[in-house]
């Protein structure tokens, strides 16, 4: 009985490893059978992780999607904080995130009730997310960057010997020539569980991808106060591409990172986006 | 000979080297005395059989040759482990270099071409070993060919892929009579529906380690496993799955008896840490008893590890503050004397098992 047995698990494990690289790459056919949406990025969406350790064996290319959100509020009139934060919300909290939408998604919004000492834990949810690309939220950011260096210069005309005050001005100039040319322009601008009423709104697809992404709530108060639900949008599901070979030569020391300060030479990367927002790149090239 | 697997040919073997060590004894003593012709016609019976059984299952002949056996064990856990990883490494160093054709077919190749090889080195490898480091290598390949394809296409993840990890784990373990790939498979499967019990509820799969009661679901169905699937002709692996039930039942309640707020009971923290440290005295005792009653060692043992783990984790909880160390650890000692006293009466008074 052991030869026959022997051979069809042999038939079995065969048929195992056939169909799953069968449903793997045919997916990927599917995927990139119709492109939903094709960015134009650059070097400053665009960036390869840091190189440590043993990563540096790695042979593979590979480059993450920078994305950032809008500050919970309007920052202009925080230029009292200190440098480093002005007007990139670290903790990916944006203001249009309110309940509504968290409830959209099938978060659980009603407050626990009075006297609860232990809020509910916080579950990771999946929503698509719609990226936008050197739009509107670009373009707001931009303005709010101005308005912190003028009132930087405002402070320092009435303090004009103040080192502080030097020192926030530097830095709000050096943050408004980030934003202008290194910072990323990809924004995200909203988000739900419907990928088809969201490409109704968000209809031009050189501007607007939709990807998934997965969302993340926390149950905080001030002192006694009531409980707050608060959302933030945690992490792409792909937050990298792949660059294969070719594509990896053409971008020369751009591909690898090893520390902050490394200048990166400018590139053009078109990053498509398909049937099942799965992402690609398409072509990669000097700018 | 009739055995059909390794581990009846070896209770063969030590069979018949118990039979000729009472043997002597009894002739020693003036018990009992076989004429020459008896004692040759045993002696040939038992050479020939010994050879028949050492050739087709590589069986240890005598006390030295298990020792070795051991030895051999664990060198080719190490070989196997070790294997799997140069394998990984060597893929990462130079994937790079290839273009997207090229990555796609070494990908493919070294999951066909492992997990044939495996399957032909098994029908020629008496003893196993070898085998075992080919079937790590295999299922090292295939995890390796499902995650680059979808790192290189950047495929998003699914839970999906543990299930098919799992697939080929049991596929390889039950082919090969392989124990370290049972539990290989044992644990992606784990992964697995854990992963997509937390998705029915719409959390994302990969948060499902946040939550350990998403792991007590898939507890039932290892431990239930084996009772209605036949695993005569496979050496441990029914233990191997109850020991997996049990671990994947306890280690969540163990965690959640001394971390409430992980529960998805919205009880206070100390009501959800209470709850379930009497779930885990509970279940510990079930255990036990279950065991002695069905004669599974396995599950005996599991569940006496386990019950003294809730113990002293309590008897932490309770005195580790205010009682002095020395005393603290007097008493965990005379606990587990007397854990030993039981179970060696328990010993004592079961009847004794037919062979």
């Amino acid at each position: 009985m052991r030869a026959p047995t022997h051979r069809r698990f042999g038939w079995l494990g065969l048929g195992v490893i056939a169909m799953v690289n069968a449903l793997a790459l045919g997916g990927v056919a599917w995927n990139r059978s119709l492109v939903d949406s094709r960015l134009p990025l650059s070097e400053r969406e665009l960036q390869a992780p840091y190189e440590y350790g043993d990563e540096a064996e790695d042979s593979g290319v590979a480059l993450d999607l920078v994305w950032r959100v809008a500050p919970s509020a309007d920052g202009a009139d925080d230029v009292g904080a200190a440098p480093g934060w002005l007007g990139y919300d670290y903790a990916r909290t944006p203001a249009w995130l309110g309940v509504a939408k968290l409830a959209a998604l099938g978060y659980a919004t009603t407050p626990p009730p009075e006297g609860t000492t232990r809020a509910p834990r916080p579950r990771d949810r999946p929503a698509w997310l719609v990226l936008e690309l050197d739009g509107p939220a670009y373009q707001r950011h931009l303005a709010l960057m101005a308005r912190r260096v003028v009132a930087a210069r405002a402070k320092l005309e009435a303090a004009p010997n103040g080192s502080a005050e030097k020192d926030r001005l530097k830095d709000a100039i050096d943050r408004l020539a980030d934003a202008r040319t290194k910072d990323s322009r990809l924004f995200v601008v909203d988000l739900g569980r419907d990928r088809d009423a969201l490409r109704a709104t968000y209809r031009d697809r050189s501007r607007y991808a939709i990807v998934e992404g997965i969302v993340s709530t926390t149950w905080t108060r001030d002192a006694q106060g009531p409980w707050r639900l608060e959302g933030s949008i945690d992490r792409l599901r792909i937050p990298r591409l792949h660059v294969p070979r070719d594509e990896a030569r053409a971008l020369g020391s751009a591909a690898h990172r090893q520390h902050y300060d490394q200048a990166v030479p400018p590139f053009r990367a078109v990053v498509a986006f398909g049937r099942r927002a799965e992402p690609w790149l398409e072509s990669v090239g000097p700018r | 000979m009739s055995a059909a697997s390794r581990q009846q040919a070896q209770q063969r073997v030590d069979q018949v080297r118990a039979f000729e060590r009472e043997l002597a004894a009894l002739r020693a003593d003036g018990v009992l005395q076989l004429s020459s012709e008896q004692e040759a016609g045993v002696a040939r019976h038992h050479r020939q059989l010994l050879a028949d059984l050492a050739s087709a299952f590589d069986v240890d002949r005598d006390e030295a040759a298990r020792q070795l056996s051991a030895g051999m064990k664990v060198a080719s856990f190490l070989g196997a482990v070790a294997l799997a990883a140069s394998v990984f490494f060597l893929f990462r160093q130079f994937w790079g270099r290839f273009d997207t054709a090229v990555q796609v077919a070494v990908l493919l190749v070294a999951a066909f071409g492992s997990f044939l090889a495996t399957l032909r080195l098994h029908g020629r490898d008496a003893s196993g070993y070898f085998t075992k480091l080919a079937a790590l290598v295999a299922f090292t390949c295939f995890v390796l060919d499902t995650v680059m394809l979808g790192a290189i296409f950047n495929i998003r993840p699914t839970e999906n892929a543990l299930l098919a990890w799992a697939a080929l784990a049991f596929i390889l373990a039950y082919a090969c009579d392989l124990r370290l790939l049972l539990v290989a498979g044992i644990l992606c499967l784990t992964g697995f529906v854990s992963a997509r019990t937390g998705t029915w509820s719409g959390m994302y799969w990969l948060d499902v380690g946040r939550w350990p009661e998403h792991f007590l679901p898939v507890a039932a169905l290892l431990f239930t496993l084996p009772l209605w699937l036949d695993h005569r002709r496979f050496d441990g692996f029914a233990a191997t799955w109850r020991i997996s039930g049990l671990l994947c039942l306890f280690l969540p309640v163990l965690v959640l008896s001394n971390w409430g707020d992980g529960s998805y009971l919205r009880w206070d923290t100390d009501v959800v840490e209470g709850f379930y440290q009497l779930v885990g005295f509970a279940t510990a005792a079930a255990a036990i008893g279950l065991g002695v009653r069905r004669g599974w060692n396995d599950v005996v043992n599991t569940g006496v590890v386990f019950f003294v783990v809730f113990l002293y984790t309590k008897f932490f909880d309770w005195w580790w503050e205010i009682m002095p160390k020395y005393l603290f650890f007097l008493i965990v000692a005379l606990v587990a004397i007397l854990v030993l006293a039981v179970l060696r009466r328990w010993r004592a008074e079961r009847p004794a098992q037919p062979a």
